[in-house]
């Protein structure tokens, strides 16, 4: 029936459009199986790099900012900034590939881990970038990543700490410059067996509140498995969901018993504010020790006000551990001036990531990604040439940069403070943290 | 087992707030036989503007409830007069798929207006502490949400069952013809429908807004939960809402806190599924 | 009151023609043989070509998706479309499907094509035992509770070690093969080719139900359940098969895409958005026509793709409003889809000759 047929042939109309829509950049080879990839843009123009974050959903003002980190990346190796102590601030452009400049193409994968991949395709493709910065949820930065090797094009992350990111995965492509969970983890244990130390107390027990996606279950399995190495017990570990509106029952099981146990968290924002609360309101308030995240983030200050003070968290960078740091304390001003948010762990990190990659790009001289692969995997900057409180970035076979290290941070007097290693502390710990009520 | 008096309360509070949340949903679909699948983006809506009306005129949600309630009964009978009526003379399927559509377009203009950050309120008169009651903790939000929803239901009811055009409203929601042919205009009742849904949503939401984050995305579990609690307690009844939120508040906590709370939702979906297996129209429901 | 009879499928108020009128005019136009070619043709000749014509990773990846969602599409509409059963929980078997090929590729090596078929069995079977109790249920009440039942699987995967919690599985990479049902090319010719051709199959399965005795039961079904089961019709049978038809459907396409992807994890394959997402394009196709999934799979992706590229990315969100007004617009204005506006065309450009 002419019915059928009208709709077929729109179909086919609208098939047409998109297909051409995103195919600028293909020259219609019919290359088959394990090509690879042949940018056709020319090397002295600008580079194009990608950069994947959730850009909508509920995570969309972390992936914002965090993409604030990657474009100040790109905004300060393409101009001139002689005043800023960074390889390649202080010339326009990358000299190695003949002042070329940067371009960041930025791409949205909503939280979900196939549209991730899918970004990735496109990116690669058909925005014709040679590396791709992302993705900030761990579980999209595996399916994308993976995406990425299989079309061998370099996939630098720096925000997203899921252990087996790196360690249970064999990628060629795949780069890590912050610090993982399983580090973090380790930071943690050290912190408590200090902390029990100074303040003549011992800690036996602890607890884990997670948030049920790869970032928090390996969050929490790592912290099972460190505690029971180092005989700590775990009284209770609970997994709660996103986007949730109440978290009440998980709140009265923490409050309920062993009111001392330090609770180690990894919870997105939502969640984190919600926790707060509901501590709160049933009178309790327990040691948080947070697995970043959430806590790391701006808005759940906003939100918590005084209830936020005290929290502990991991972290990879702290404005206040880089304080005597002035390329550092430069960038993160820089950070706030442009973008109106202060600079923070997580856009600190992806900062890092994405200069990495442009450090490796200059050292490589070509736009090829093998060549970018090998200069990644050869690199080796010092601190100094660096904004965090690291002691360099130097990849093992794994791609994970095995001189990140992490810091425990807490929040004082509105902002958060370097309060261990004790030698670097910034800040006098308080602990136990003061109870709610008497804020 | 000392802990069972507080998780009770935590219990019956979610419930009650549950409960002010579903009233809308199910005096929709009582009366014009419509599921509004974008109910959440109703709740975030006024939740939003519960939070401008804090932030740029420093009203305490308390005293922005009538402008929440004004602007989510906007939004009611502007969906309503725009897709919805239409919807109505096509199919089951297109009358799902209108409020579906409803539930991305409103998330989007949420987003594209409002940005993806978290709002908070904090200050509310009603925020932060807790009451003390026999032992156990009140949270005040809370609370205050709980006994709006008694209220809110107490009104609707009263309208319903005690006024003219109540009457009419229920007479349209029982049988449609037979009100038409008694000269009560079904397209006015289903906007007034709308009109009263929304209301009570606005109100949930401003109670809502003095402790919950506040972000574009904020709809999808609210709504979910609702549907569930309306169909639980059968479509169209007010009562059957009620009943239906206190059980699901109850089960939420108690066996959030007893056994595993990661499975704290699947409780729920299967106490839903075997009440409607053992009683499809729902526990108060009318067909 | 009388509409309240066949609230699963007709229009509200609907006071038409007596019940065996209306099943009897039901039944589906079985017009001329070149009438009936033409789409075929059309179909064929567009899918057949599009990969040849556009040869970027990007335009194959959307025809996989594409192809993927139109077996979806056309397995639920059997059910949603013909039988008038709205289940909007049809991600359970999209998830059953994928993880049975990620089980068996990841932790019990065995062959992909012996998962998927075990997937689809498994979700037949899971089909018919949750059919016993829901389809008594009607309407809004059958179409949450699928949701419920979907939501509960997704709680169950998450939190079940076994398979990989909220981690998920990834599916080791074998050598390319059919056997091994995996490629690794820049392009996706075998991938998308063999999706096509199950589509194909399933088009071909549908038409021939559509024309036999349980298409012409299903309708009835749909249009008037109360006069159907007075006219003798075994409805609860009928209704199963063809829960079981889109059950395995939906799974099938769960395990390709499983192969596809090389990923697994809860949320990508039992959430609620794929059930959403599968209604919308048989919904924007036109759920009365065989055409109409596939018509609305190829829009579906196209929008999305197209609003993405041309307002999204960004962040802003502005794609997401253009496609919630035109589902919005077709469910109010042309409920039966582009199939229908095409119909309406045909009798415009019909009216407007015989001037």
């Amino acid at each position: 029936m002419r019915i059928r047929t009208a709709g077929v042939g729109l179909v086919s109309l609208a098939f047409l459009i998109t297909a051409c829509g995103s195919d600028d950049g293909d020259d219609g080879s019919t290359n088959d199986g394990g090509g690879q990839a042949e940018p056709t843009a020319p090397a002295t123009e600008s580079v194009r790099v990608g950069a994947l974050y959730p850009l909508t959903g509920s995570a969309a003002a972390t992936g914002e900012a965090v993409l604030h980190g990657v474009e100040l990346a790109a905004e300060v190796v393409n101009g001139e900034y002689p005043d800023i102590d960074l390889p390649l601030a202080a010339e326009a452009g990358l000299p190695g590939l003949d002042g070329a400049t940067v371009e960041i193409v930025s791409a949205d994968h909503e939280g979900n881990p196939e549209r991730g991949a899918s970004e990735t395709e496109r990116l690669i493709t058909g925005e014709e970038v040679v590396a791709i910065v992302g993705a900030y949820f761990s579980a999209v930065t595996e399916t994308a990543s993976e995406r990425a090797e299989r079309l061998g094009v370099p996939f630098v992350n720096g925000s997203s700490s899921a252990t087996s990111l790196t360690e249970d995965r064999d990628l060629q492509y795949f780069f890590r410059t912050g610090p993982s969970d399983l580090t973090f983890g380790e930071t943690f244990f050290e912190f408590l067996a200090d902390v029990a130390e100074q303040t003549g107390q011992p800690i036996d027990a602890i607890k884990i509140l997670y948030e049920n996606t790869d970032y928090g279950t390996g969050a929490a399995e790592i912290t099972q498995q460190l505690a029971s190495d180092q005989g700590y017990e775990v009284v209770d570990s609970i997994a709660h969901g996103n986007d949730v509106n109440d978290v009440t029952p998980e709140a009265t099981r923490i409050c309920s018993s062993n009111e001392d146990a330090p609770v180690f968290q990894a919870s997105y924002t939502p969640e984190a504010i919600l926790f707060t609360q509901a501590f709160k309101n049933l009178g309790c308030t327990p040691t948080i020790l947070a697995y970043g995240a959430g806590y790391s983030d701006v808005s759940y200050f906003d939100a918590v006000g005084a209830d936020g003070e005290y929290v502990i968290s991991r972290a990879a960078w702290g404005l206040d551990a880089v304080a005597d740091n002035p390329t550092a304390v430069a960038i993160a001003e820089m950070f706030e001036e442009t973008y109106g948010i202060p600079m923070d762990e997580n856009s600190a990190r992806t900062f890092t990531a994405a200069h990495t990659l442009f450090v490796a790009l200059n050292e490589a001289g070509s736009t090829e990604p093998d060549a970018i692969r090998d200069a990644l995997a050869a690199i080796d900057m010092p601190a100094e040439d660096t904004i965090m409180p690291w002691d360099g970035i130097r990849f093992a076979d794994s791609g994970q940069n095995e001189l990140a290290q992490g810091i425990i941070l807490q929040h004082l007097d509105g902002e958060y403070r370097v309060v261990w290693p004790f030698e670097n502390a910034t800040a006098d710990l308080v602990w136990p943290p003061v109870p709610y009520g008497d804020r | 087992m000392d802990q069972l008096p507080q998780v009770i309360a935590n219990g019956l509070l979610l419930g009650a707030v549950l409960a002010l949340v579903a009233v809308g949903l199910t005096l929709i679909f009582g009366v014009v036989d419509v599921v509004n699948f974008a109910h959440g983006e109703f709740v975030m809506a006024g939740m939003y503007a519960a939070f401008f009306a804090w932030s740029l005129f420093g009203l305490d949600p308390i005293l922005a409830i009538p402008i929440t309630a004004a602007i989510v009964a906007a939004i009611g009978l502007a969906s309503y007069a725009s897709f919805v009526r239409p919807a109505l003379r096509g199919t089951l399927l297109s009358q799902i798929f209108v409020t579906f559509g409803l539930l991305i377009f409103l998330r989007g203009i949420a987003q594209v207006a409002f940005g993806p950050n978290f709002r908070s309120i904090s200050g509310s008169v009603l925020g932060g502490a807790s009451i003390q009651f026999l032992g156990v903790a009140l949270p005040r939000p809370q609370l205050a949400a709980a006994v709006g929803s008694l209220i809110g239901m107490g009104l609707i009811s009263w309208f319903v069952w005690r006024t003219r055009t109540g009457h009419a409203l229920m007479a349209t929601a029982q049988d449609r013809d037979a009100a038409a042919l008694m000269g009560i205009n079904p397209n006015r009742m289903f906007g007034l429908a709308w009109i009263i849904g929304g209301a009570a949503t606005g109100l949930a939401a401003a109670l809502l807004a003095v402790y919950q984050p506040i972000h574009p995305t904020a709809g999808l579990v609210f709504g979910l939960t609702a549907f569930i609690i309306v169909a639980m307690g059968g479509f169209g009844s007010i009562a059957g809402a009620f009943v239906a939120a206190m059980l699901v508040g109850l089960l939420e906590n108690v066996a959030g806190f007893y056994l595993n709370p990661a499975y704290k939702h699947l409780w729920v979906f299967l106490l839903f599924i075997v009440v409607l297996v053992w009683r499809p129209q729902g526990l108060l429901g009318r067909r | 009151m009388t509409s309240q009879i066949s609230t699963s499928g007709a229009g509200r108020g609907d006071t038409g023609p007596a019940p065996t009128a209306r099943l009897a005019s039901a039944q589906l136009d079985t017009g001329g043989t070149r009438r009936e070619l033409l789409p075929w043709a059309i179909f064929l000749a567009s899918f057949g070509m599009f990969p040849v014509l556009f040869t970027s990773t990007y335009a194959h990846n959307l025809g996989v998706l594409v192809c993927l969602t139109a077996i979806m599409a056309l397995g639920w509409n059997l059910l949603g479309g013909f039988a008038g059963q709205i289940s909007l929980g049809h991600a359970l078997f999209f998830g059953i499907g994928a993880y049975a090929a990620a089980v068996g590729g990841d932790i019990l090596e065995v062959n992909p094509w012996l998962s998927i078929i075990a997937g689809m069995v498994l979700a037949v079977i899971l089909s018919s035992l949750i059919g016993i109790p829901i389809f008594r249920l009607r309407g809004h009440y059958f179409a949450i509770t699928t949701i419920a039942i979907a939501e509960i699987a997704l709680i169950v995967f998450l939190n079940w070690s076994w398979v990989g919690g909220a981690t998920g599985l990834s599916i080791p990479l074998q050598p390319d093969s059919l056997v091994n049902l995996q490629w690794s090319g820049r392009q996706r010719w075998e991938y998308y080719y063999l999706t096509l051709g199950i589509v194909i199959a399933i088009l071909i399965a549908t038409r021939f139900i559509l024309r036999s005795r349980i298409g012409y039961y299903l309708i009835a079904i749909r249009e008037d359940q109360a006069a159907a089961a007075a006219l003798g019709v075994p409805v609860t049978r009928y209704k199963q098969f063809a829960f079981g038809f889109s059950a395995a459907a939906v799974a099938l396409a769960g395990g390709l895409f499983a192969q596809y992807v090389l990923f697994v994890d809860p949320r990508s394959t039992f959430g609620l958005i794929i059930s959403v997402n599968i209604i919308i394009a048989a919904v924007i196709g036109g759920v009365r026509s065989m055409w109409g999934p596939i018509i609305g799979a190829v829009v579906f992706y196209t929008l999305t793709e197209f609003t993405r590229l041309q307002f999204g990315g960004t962040g802003n969100a502005l794609n997401l409003v253009f496609y919630g007004l035109l589902v919005m617009a077709i469910a109010a204005f042309e409920p039966n889809g582009l199939v229908g506006l095409g119909a309406r065309f045909r009798r415009l450009m019909l009216h407007w000759r015989s001037r």
